[in-house]
């Protein structure tokens, strides 16, 4: 990764934020005009508000096609992914910007014959929606969660409320770690609604999304939790042939962060299988079942040592991925097989280790 | 399954239907901005009132087209990705960038000029003016330029690799990919396609401005005949000329898409001195055409300009990669059937112009009245038989479109082809029924400017004396 292949990327972000920035100055004043028609009633200073941004608009509007047409040929792969994810906003935007376009001529062309008002509330409508969808297009449904610092947690106050027990030897960053995914678990059952939850480290493969909704749509609801990846330090036991037999599964963790490039640009064809020990929690799905269930199994964190019985080894409990685990065999949990993303798992580079 | 099938259907016809209504206004665009700079040159040569009009009255056109044109487009450099994910993210490397280039050298050329053209005939001068229509003509052929590329290049793919890891199309050689094989048949005759649709308009304008000014014993305006006058010319010259590149394009795609020759012509069997399908209705299933009725030699007279040249039929080719047959068999025969007609129009009319009788003939000008909108119509039907004779691929023989769609569900998909249908009928309808009426008024002579009329309130000049009274600014004046 040097010269080209390293500033390509760069520069051309760059350009298409600088695209994005001039669209959003642009276009959001002629959006304003669009929504203001709301308020100025009389049809004289309507039109001068119109002829304002009537000889502009277009060009205005040209950036947004270069936005969507650079991202379109410098990073196809972002743009195959986020377009399908935000289908409706898009859908709705682009409609908006229909109504909007067309009402800047329609509006002067019907005058004579009473349907003008039509396209003078097409203006104020396409251009609200417009602007909505362009606030909430990119927040639908990828949200960027700040972990919590271990560093500045109260101890005192996370025990009396439940959360820790007294004795438990988790690291401060594990305990931050830890209750970063609590607090999104909380979150997913409030809002009874399932997410996938990612790491920062997390690296996913390049057809993530449709295998991903795939495996989620094969399982029927009927899940708990699926873990897309897992760390390859450990072995892996899942249910290989459900009655028959159960699969240890080792990896080379060193072969792994050399081919992490060739992981990422490959696409990978996975199926669940029973998840019965894996450490690790760099991406999964959790439904709000699984996390009332793993709410109740995992609280308060405590000193413990779990035994596991198909490897027949003993593990402290030093992270909520060790506790999660000794949960797995309870709960409707799923592993993918070759796993999703992976996580080079670099312990030197975790707050969890370290301090 | 059922549900991924009928998505698929969904997103296809979603992409005929945005596709099939957009292409209508960039095509009408590109024609009359060609037009607009000729009246504008003309006016600027002859100093002739009459130019001037009719440049006056087609602006107020091409404002209410190209609007069309820009918000239907909009749609289209999205729907790639939230449609066609897959095909854009291993054909992006390749189409995503001729569009980036079309927008930048195109878009960006057409939309700042547009404003100048639109708005600016009494604020700089005229040379400057002709300078700014003369951009954005320039600039929707430069943007026909690219997409066709891009277009072509799915048709017959080349400079390209296949990066193995990712299955994504890399672009080896762009001047390869740019002037790919069928590239230049392709430019030619869509660009002489978009030229005669626009004159048909024109000449069916003028045609039933004359029809109505015969019916009240009005004498014909000065710009009504000028107008009918140029476009009778376009179509006597145009017309015989897109027939010579059609079948130059034919001949390009027997060399390069066989199967798709094969499917138009709803030919079975490969053989020599094949005769030419007439009229048939190919079958899929029975593999044969019925009720053919067919005209000996003329298919390998036609396709491969020898009596026993052999011509491709679809046995030869796997079940799953023949086109649908039955649908392009039927467009490409409208299509020629409707260029023959223009042919006809444009024969007549100078036969016509010869005897004197250009502005008297009503056989002409209920022809061309009839034929008004012809050019759109085999426009259309030209397109519906390249695309559909290109499936079952997006990018030719390399990948399949049931492998190009997005994972999306049924319902969303079906959610968006409502949304569509509805605004389309809602805002295009509009739009065509108010471009009707803008066209039902005559051009008059002394016609007043687009910028009078849009800013008529900003001066306080026409119509709207309490604006000029409520605002303090203009009221001072």
């Amino acid at each position: 990764m040097s010269g080209a292949a390293y500033w390509l990327p760069v520069i051309w972000t760059v350009i298409l934020a600088a695209a994005i920035l001039i669209y959003v100055i642009l276009d959001g004043f002629d959006l304003g005009i669009g929504m203001l028609f709301a308020v100025e009633r009389d049809r004289g200073r309507r039109d001068v508000m119109v002829n304002t941004v009537a000889p502009v608009w277009d060009g205005n509007e040209t950036w947004m096609i270069l936005g969507g047409a650079t991202l379109y040929g410098v990073f196809p792969g972002a743009y195959s992914t986020q377009l399908p994810a935000l289908y409706l906003p898009i859908l709705l935007m682009v409609l908006a910007l229909i109504f909007r376009g067309v009402a800047f001529e329609f509006r002067i062309m019907t005058r004579d014959s009473g349907r003008s008002a039509l396209w003078d509330l097409a203006f104020f409508g396409g251009s609200a929606i417009a602007a909505f969808c362009q606030m909430n297009g990119s927040i639908a449904n990828i949200g960027r969660f700040s972990a919590i610092d271990g560093q500045t947690l109260d101890m005192q106050e996370l025990q009396s409320a439940g959360l820790i027990a007294p004795d438990l030897c988790y690291s401060r960053g594990a305990i931050g770690s830890a209750l970063s995914h609590i607090l999104l678990w909380n979150a997913v059952v409030e809002n009874e609604q399932a997410v996938s939850i990612f790491e920062d480290d997390a690296i996913l493969s390049s057809n993530f999304q449709e295998e991903s909704t795939r495996i989620i749509e094969s399982l029927e609801n009927e899940w708990d939790i699926i873990l897309w990846g897992y760390n390859y330090d450990v072995n892996l036991v899942f249910d290989l042939l459900p009655g028959v037999t159960y699969c240890v599964a080792n990896f080379n963790q060193t072969l792994m962060r050399l081919g992490v490039e060739r992981y990422r640009s490959r696409p990978v064809n996975a199926s669940p299988f029973k998840l019965f020990k894996a450490l690790g929690i760099c991406g999964y799905a959790i439904s709000p079942k699984g996390a009332r269930r793993l709410l109740d199994l995992c609280l308060p964190l405590q000193n413990a040592e779990y035994w596991y019985r198909w490897t027949n080894e003993t593990l402290r409990d030093t992270s909520l991925d060790h506790v999660m685990c000794h949960h797995y065999e309870k709960i409707d949990a799923f592993c993918c097989f070759p796993s999703l993303c992976i996580s080079r798992n670099e312990n030197a580079k975790s707050t969890i280790i370290n301090s | 399954m059922v549900s991924a099938a009928s998505a698929l259907l969904l997103a296809r016809f979603q992409f005929a239907f945005t596709v099939g209504i957009h292409i209508v206004f960039p095509a009408f665009s590109i024609g009359l901005a060609a037009y607009l700079a000729v009246l504008e040159g003309l006016w600027l040569k002859t100093d002739k009132q009459v130019y001037l009009d009719l440049y006056r009255y087609w602006i107020k056109i091409f404002s209410v087209v190209f609007g069309m044109g820009v918000v239907s487009g909009l749609v289209m450099s999205y729907e790639f990705g939230t449609n066609w994910s897959v095909f854009s993210q291993k054909a992006g490397p390749i189409t995503g960038v001729l569009l980036s280039y079309e927008v930048m050298t195109a878009f960006f050329l057409e939309a700042g000029f547009l404003g100048v053209m639109l708005f600016g005939m009494n604020k700089v001068g005229r040379g400057l003016h002709f300078a700014a229509t003369c951009c954005v003509s320039v600039g929707t052929l430069i943007s026909m330029t690219w997409i066709l590329a891009s277009n072509s290049w799915m048709q017959t793919p080349a400079g390209y690799s296949i990066d193995p890891a990712t299955g994504r199309f890399m672009p080896e050689s762009w001047l390869a990919i740019i002037f790919n094989p069928s590239f230049p048949y392709r430019l030619v005759h869509m660009g002489m396609a978009a030229f005669l649709s626009v004159a048909f308009i024109i000449g069916g304008t003028a045609a039933w401005h004359m029809m109505r000014d015969k019916r009240k014993g009005q004498p014909i305006s000065q710009p009504v005949k000028v107008m009918f006058s140029m476009a009778m010319w376009m179509a006597t010259i145009v017309a015989p000329l897109q027939i010579l590149a059609g079948d130059a394009h034919g001949l390009n795609t027997l060399k390069h898409q066989p199967v798709k020759i094969a499917a138009l012509e709803g030919d079975w069997e490969t053989e020599s001195r094949a005769p030419e399908i007439l009229f048939g209705i190919p079958n899929m299933k029975t593999e044969h055409t019925d009720y053919a009725i067919k005209l000996p030699f003329a298919g390998s007279l036609i396709l491969t300009h020898s009596l026993d040249g052999k011509v491709p039929g679809m046995k030869d080719f796997p079940a799953d990669q023949r086109p649908p047959s039955p649908i392009i068999f039927f467009t490409f025969r409208i299509m020629i059937a409707l260029g023959m007609l223009m042919a006809a129009t444009g024969f007549l009319s100078l036969y016509m112009r010869w005897r004197g009788r250009l502005f008297t003939s009503p056989l002409l000008h209920r022809l061309a009245l009839v034929m008004a909108p012809s050019g759109f119509l085999a426009l259309l039907c030209g397109w519906v038989t390249t695309e559909v004779g290109r499936q079952p691929w997006t990018v030719y023989g390399l990948l399949r479109t049931a492998d190009s769609v997005s994972p999306i569900m049924l319902p969303s998909m079906a959610i968006s082809m409502t949304a569509f249908v509805v605004v389309y009928v809602i805002v295009f309808g509009s739009g065509i029924g108010i471009l009707l009426r803008m066209l039902s008024r005559q051009p008059e002579e002394g016609e007043h400017d687009l910028s009078e009329q849009g800013t008529a309130s900003v001066l306080g000049k026409r119509s709207h004396p309490e604006t000029v009274l409520s605002s303090p600014d203009l009221g001072a004046r």
